[in-house]
This record gives structure tokens, C-alpha cells and sequence, in this order.
């Protein structure tokens, strides 16, 4: 099929569903992903549809929902990447986990792959709407107050820890911005604090990632101690201190050396 | 009061620039065990070796009897009645078992000095026999496996009086039931008014037997105790000696077809009827003592030794590997336990990497440099060595990064199975994880790995299925929830 014949089938698609995703439009139009994502990009530049994650929405379309979750420029860094790869290799096939909100729970998302048969509860929008994209995984959206910052869209207070009251994951993956073996686990987001802690509460073992830059920072509000958790997941840059840390304190660390 | 028979005054060492000794300050009286220990890298041997006459101190004083000595090399050394054992020590495949345990100081007839073959046999079979080690003295070294060969270099240490022994990490890659004759056989020396500075990592076995303990960190002493009770079980606090260690980053594999099978494989030395699988991705240990015959399967696998009977067959098709050439051919790498066998020390990082897969970087046989600096690149960022060591020869590097640049090399070359013989024996610990975890990821993606190792903890924390061998086959197979290290232990003991 040649290019413009893909693109008006993509266009079609878009004018029937309201939005399509990268995943299948490559199983119908028998093309690869990277000339799918060409096309896409070609066609957003004529100003006919905007590309989010997974896929793309029409241009016009006027939801307010879908036009702030279709963020079209965050960060691709390797180093984000990296570690949601290694992180989504820990889950194994079938299991109940929780993603906490921000990017890495977003790479991680993103790195999930459509044999995972898993079930995931999120609180982040973002990651809702990525894993949209895999038919075999059920998705549970915890409701709550909404709120937005430079990295996420998700809900938090009283009603969403009310609501994750009712469930039992098998892993939590929760990022932090500070891991200190002193200080804690920490973060900047006050309004984030209680969900956190109770998607901590709610699994059997949690799982946190973090960038290599984080091991060693003090941020705002102290979570939990360092070695209150189960795994550690981030890439293989992280400072030889920590791994040392872990060794000592029998935690498993997972890193990515991206070969 | 016991006499201090040698002291070690503000030894000061660097190389390169990089401080490894601070002023360190350490000394041993007769007749006692006195234990160093402290993580890989930190200047334990470094300092054993000064006092060995290996290396000079750059500053410092090393005192023997209360007498000042002047500047000395390890023959002199010798002469003052100083021996320093390590793992290499024993090492020159090509002489017998004999020879190797009297490699500097062969006795000889004390009128004639006519070497006195006598005399070394008596006491080579004392030693031995000591250790209920049985091999002949006659036999080539190079075709014992590597765990024979350091029982031979502990039997040699049995044979030496020398006034002061300096051991240097000669437990590694031994199980406990190996050691256990020789700890007892090292008090009876001690007994006897040798006295020995003792570098290890059994942490368990210092405070069995040591009589002083000294911890170094950075290149300085840190600490400096007398062995007791007391202080072990404040020690164990601090250091959590834990011999079930839960830490290692095993990912779920989803291993896949078979890549590699093992048929009944027997070779003159040391294989009796082999028979192993391993698959697509798949983690798979060799746990085996002394004898057992692991390195001689490494080998043969690599085309290393020679075969005799058997079938090797890689993704289903029967292949006879005869040389290293042929092993690299269909896509198998080595690494040695001695790293440095696999790496040319005096080449830097970015050649040794393109070492095996020349033809990668070349353009009609002409070498592309630029090519060739960035596919090594490509390895050594992901793998966190520094910049300006790229271009140093890599004997320079610490073992750890040594390491790196090994499997870079063979990742490098497409390798689709990896044999690793004490893959991290020696490495500190932030190595270790690295290398866990690089294991981990490469196996996620395809890699299969067959590790030999004497470390139970290891091969039940990281493999998917471990073998246990004894006398050439295969005893055991372990996998799933069966794989715990009780049960390894209960197979190396049945």
C-alpha cells in the first residue's frame, strides 16, 4: 500500500473511532511501527490529527479531557526509558499490580507489551490512557481529586484512598525523587504523600524506581525508610554506595544497563 | 609477652596518582593467625604484597624482629623468610603437581645443593595427605581443573616453614568441605610458631580462627581487634553476616527453545558421560567441588580440551568443536576465572572489546578506527567506565571493570552462549550486583549463560536451574522450588 493510501485509511479510521492506536493500525495496514509513526507525524503537521501515546486523536476533536492528556512532547529520555523497560521485566504474566503516578510509571506503562495479561491499578490518567492501547489488560482508574503537573495528571485525597481500600495488588511500582539511606524515600509533592503510602500499604511488595540523579537527594516529604521496600529499580549508572546498601540489606536492585 | 615478629609502619602506595595505602600502620606477632579483611579493592593485597617485596612502598618502614629493613624484592624476601601465597602463585600448567609446590624453594641436599627429589616427595604426600587430597605428584598441572589446582596450592602452603606466611584470598572457589582439613592443618602451623597474615572474605572464619582481626577501608586500617566472642556479636550487627543473602536481582525468565544438549560427553581427564540442556535465555549453574570436573566441561565446551566420546549439539544440530576459533564461530564465549585470560593487558579497553570481531570494524581488512572506537563506545558508556580509561591498557583497570570489558568483547562478537567459570570471584560488591544484573538483562534478551561456580549462595539466588556434578556426571539437577541453597548443600554432601 503506498503512503497516502495509509494515510486516508488512517484518516477513515480516525473519523470512525475517534481515535486509533499505533498498535493496530500496523496489524490492518500491514506496515511497520516506525512507518506508522511516520505517517502519523505527517499527517499531524497537516494539522489533521494530534499524536498522543499509543496513538493519535482527530485534530478537531474539542474533548478538554483528551486535549490535556494528549501531551504531545514528554520526554523520551533513554534514561526514563531504560528503567521502565527493566522495571516492566519484573512483573510476571498475569499479576494484579499498582502504577504509581509520573513519568517512570509511565515508561513503565509504555514498556507493559500486549502478552502481560495483567491487572493494573493507577491513579495517573496518563498511564490509564497508555494502557488503553493493550486489549489484554484490565485497567482499574482510581477516582479522586484531579490534579496536574508538569509530569502527570492524577487523582489523589480522601475519596481515591477510600477506593484503594477495596483492592490487594501483588507489586506496587512507586517513584520517588530522593533516596537517602539516612533520610528515607522522599518526595516533592505534598498532595501526593497519603496515595503513595497507601498504594505502599495495599501490596505485597513494592517496587520503586527511581532516576540514578535521585539516590543520595533529600527532598520535601519523608515517605518511608530506604530499606522498608522490597526492590529497587533504576539504571546501572547509580552510585556504588547504594548498591552496596542493598547488598547489605538483602534487597534485590534491578538495573538497566540498556545493552 | 609474645614478640612481634614483623610490623608494618605508615605504609604510604599510589598508582597512577591514586592513593591506594594511607599511612597504614599493621603488625603480627609470632605464632598468631592475624585476619585482614575489607572489601575487594580497598589495598589489602597491595599491602601483603609490600611486604612481600613485590611492590616498594612509596613511603613507610617495614620492620622484621624490631630491625629495620632496607629496601627488598620478593627473591629477598624469601631469604628473610617471608612467603606470599595467592591464587596465581601456583600456576605453571606446563610443570608437575611437584614441581608447582616447590616452585621457589625446592629443597636441595644441604652439602651438595643437588636438588633433593626425596625430600620433596615426603613432604608433597604429607601435605596431601593432610588435606585427603589424592593426585599424582608426576601429573601435569595444566589437566587439573581449576579447584584441584588450589588444593594443590594449599598443600604447597602446608609444605613451607617459613617463618612468616602471607595468604592471600587462597579460599576462594573452594567449598567448606574442601577448606575444612586445611583451617585445621593452618592452627597446627600456627602451633608450631609460623606466623600468618591471612587475607580473606569468610568472614565466618575469621572469627573461628583468628586470633587478631583488622579491617581496612580506603587504604587504611579502620580497625584493629582481638578475636572474642563478645566481638563477633557486636561485629555481626554492624557487618549482618547473613549467609542466605536475598539480594540478588533475579528477573522472571521466560526461557525458550533448547540452544545447547549435551550428550553422555567424556574426555581422558575428567569427563565420564555429561548430559545437560540449556535454553534460549536460560540461566543455568554448574555447582561442583574439586575433581568434579566443571572447568573441564568449561573447556571442552569452548573447544579448550579435547573430547572423546559424546554429542554436543547447538540448536539441533550435532557439532564437533575442536578449537577456541570454532567455539566463536558458532556464537560461544569464555570467560576464564582469571579474567586476565581472556583480555591482552597490555591493549586498552576499546581494542580488547574488538579483539574477537575485527571483521565488525574493518572495510576489506583495513581496521576502521573510528568504527571501531565507537562500537566499543557503545559498551563501555552503558557499562559505566570512565572516559579517560578507554584508552589505558587494561591491566590498569580494577577487576571489576576488567570484568566489563570481557563480556563487552564477547557481546560484541554476537555471542548466543556465554560460559562464565567464577564469573564474580574477588569482584567488590558493587561489581557483583553489576554484573548480576547485566546477566539478567542479557538473558532477558536471548542470551543463554552456563555459570561454574563454587558460590551456593549465587547459583541459587541467579540461576533458573543449577546442576550439581561430581566424578565427570552429573549428579543432580535442581530447579524451580527445589533450588534453595539447603538442598544444593544436602547434594554437595550426599
Amino acid at each position: 500500500m503506498f503512503a497516502e493510501q495509509r494515510q486516508q485509511k488512517i484518516m477513515h479510521m480516525l473519523e470512525e473511532y475517534q481515535q486509533v492506536d499505533v498498535s493496530s493500525l500496523t496489524s490492518v495496514l500491514s506496515a511497520s511501527e516506525a512507518t506508522i509513526r511516520r505517517d502519523l507525524e505527517k499527517l499531524e503537521r497537516a494539522g489533521l490529527l494530534c499524536r498522543t501515546h499509543g496513538g493519535a486523536i482527530l485534530a478537531e476533536n474539542n474533548s478538554p479531557v483528551l486535549q490535556v492528556i494528549a501531551q504531545k512532547d514528554y520526554p523520551r529520555d533513554s534514561e526514563v526509558e531504560s528503567i521502565g523497560k527493566t522495571a516492566s521485566r519484573v512483573i510476571e504474566p498475569g499479576e494484579v499490580i499498582a502504577i504509581g503516578s509520573g513519568l517512570l510509571g509511565l515508561a513503565l506503562a509504555r514498556n507493559l507489551g500486549n502478552d502481560s495479561h495483567c491487572t493494573i491499578v493507577t491513579n495517573d490518567a496518563m498511564i490509564m490512557t497508555e494502557l488503553l492501547g493493550y486489549g489484554q489488560t484490565g485497567v482499574i482508574m482510581v477516582g479522586g481529586l484531579v490534579h496536574k503537573n508538569d509530569d502527570a495528571v492524577f487523582t489523589s485525597g480522601e475519596p481515591a484512598i477510600r477506593m484503594l481500600e477495596e483492592f490487594s495488588v501483588s507489586k506496587a511500582f512507586l517513584s520517588v525523587d530522593g533516596v537517602n539511606t539516612e533520610a528515607g524515600l522522599t518526595i516533592q509533592n505534598f498532595e501526593y504523600a497519603l496515595i503513595w503510602k497507601k498504594l505502599m500499604e495495599i501490596a505485597s511488595e513494592t517496587v520503586i524506581m527511581a532516576m540514578p540523579g535521585a539516590f543520595g537527594k533529600r527532598g520535601l516529604v519523608r515517605l518511608v525508610p530506604a530499606k522498608a521496600v522490597q526492590r529497587y529499580v533504576t539504571t546501572g549508572s547509580v552510585n556504588e554506595e547504594f548498591k552496596r546498601y542493598c547488598y547489605d540489606h538483602n534487597i534485590p536492585i534491578h538495573l538497566g544497563f540498556d545493552l | 609477652m609474645q614478640e612481634q615478629v614483623c610490623f608494618l609502619k605508615n605504609i604510604s602506595k599510589s598508582f597512577h596518582g591514586i592513593p591506594v595505602l594511607r599511612q597504614i600502620s599493621i603488625g603480627l606477632y609470632r605464632g598468631e593467625i592475624h585476619a585482614i579483611i575489607g572489601d575487594n579493592g580497598v589495598g589489602k593485597s597491595t599491602l601483603m604484597r609490600i611486604l612481600a617485596g613485590f611492590v616498594s612502598c612509596d613511603k613507610g618502614e617495614v620492620f622484621l624482629d624490631g630491625v629495620l629493613l632496607p629496601p627488598y624484592n620478593q627473591y629477598q624476601a624469601v631469604r628473610h623468610g617471608i612467603t606470599y601465597i595467592a591464587p596465581d602463585s601456583v600456576c605453571v600448567p606446563d610443570m608437575t603437581v611437584l614441581e608447582n609446590m616447590f616452585l621457589e624453594d625446592y629443597p636441595r641436599h644441604p652439602v651438595s645443593h643437588i636438588l633433593d627429589h626425596q625430600t620433596a616427595k615426603e613432604r608433597a604426600d604429607a601435605a596431601l595427605q593432610l588435606l585427603r587430597f589424592q593426585v599424582p605428584l608426576g601429573q601435569r598441572l595444566g589437566s587439573l581443573g581449576t579447584a584441584e589446582r588450589k588444593l594443590v596450592m594449599l598443600a604447597s602452603i602446608l609444605c613451607h616453614k617459613s617463618k612468616i606466611l602471607i595468604l592471600d584470598e587462597v579460599a576462594l572457589g573452594l567449598t567448606e568441605y574442601e577448606l575444612e582439613s586445611f583451617y585445621k592443618e593452618l592452627i597446627a602451623l600456627k602451633n608450631q610458631g609460623v606466623s600468618i597474615f591471612l587475607v580473606t572474605q569468610d568472614l565466618k572464619k575469621v572469627f573461628e580462627i583468628a586470633d587478631q582481626i583488622t579491617m581496612i577501608s580506603g587504604g587504611a586500617a579502620v580497625w584493629s581487634q582481638r578475636n572474642s566472642r563478645a566481638f563477633f556479636e557486636d561485629i555481626c550487627q554492624k557487618i549482618s553476616i547473613e549467609i542466605e543473602k536475598n539480594a540478588f536481582p533475579k528477573l522472571p525468565s521466560r526461557p525458550g527453545g533448547e540452544v545447547l544438549r549435551v550428550e553422555e560427553l567424556y574426555n581422558a581427564s575428567a569427563l565420564r558421560g555429561v548430559n545437560l540442556s540449556l535454553r534460549k535465555g536460560e540461566i543455568v549453574g554448574v555447582l561442583g567441588t574439586a575433581g568434579s570436573g566443571r572447568t573441564s566441561l568449561a573447556r571442552s565446551l569452548f573447544g579448550l580440551d579435547r573430547t572423546c566420546k559424546g554429542r554436543v549439539v547447538l540448536s539441533g544440530k550435532a557439532v564437533r568443536i575442536r578449537s577456541a576459533a570454532e567455539a566463536k564461530r558458532h556464537r560461544i564465549g569464555f570467560m576464564e576465572e582469571l579474567t586476565s585470560a581472556g583480555l591482552v593487558p597490555h591493549l586498552n579497553c576499546v581494542e580488547n572489546i574488538t579483539l574477537a570481531n575485527v571483521d565488525g570494524v574493518s572495510h576489506v581488512a583495513l581496521l576502521d578506527l573510528k568504527l571501531e572506537r565507537s562500537s566499543a563506545a557503545y559498551y563501555l558508556e552503558r557499562l559505566g567506565i570512565e572516559g579517560y580509561k578507554w584508552l589505558r591498557p587494561v591491566r590498569e583497570l580494577s577487576r571489576g571493570e576488567q570484568q566489563k570489558v570481557l563480556l563487552s568483547k564477547w557481546l560484541f562478537s554476537n555471542t548466543r552462549i556465554m560460559i562464565l567459570d567464577e564469573p564474580t570471584i574477588a569482584l567488590d560488591i558493587a561489581s557483583r550486583v553489576d554484573v548480576y544484573n547485566i546477566l539478567s538483562e542479557l538473558a532477558g534478551g536471548g542470551i543463554s549463560f552456563l555459570i561454574m561456580s563454587s558460590d551456593i549462595g549465587e547459583l541459587a539466588g541467579m540461576c533458573d536451574r543449577v546442576y550439581v556434578m561430581r566424578g565427570g556426571v552429573m549428579a543432580h539437577e535442581l530447579t524451580g522450588e527445589a533450588l534453595t541453597i539447603k538442598q544444593l548443600v544436602k547434594c554437595l554432601s550426599s
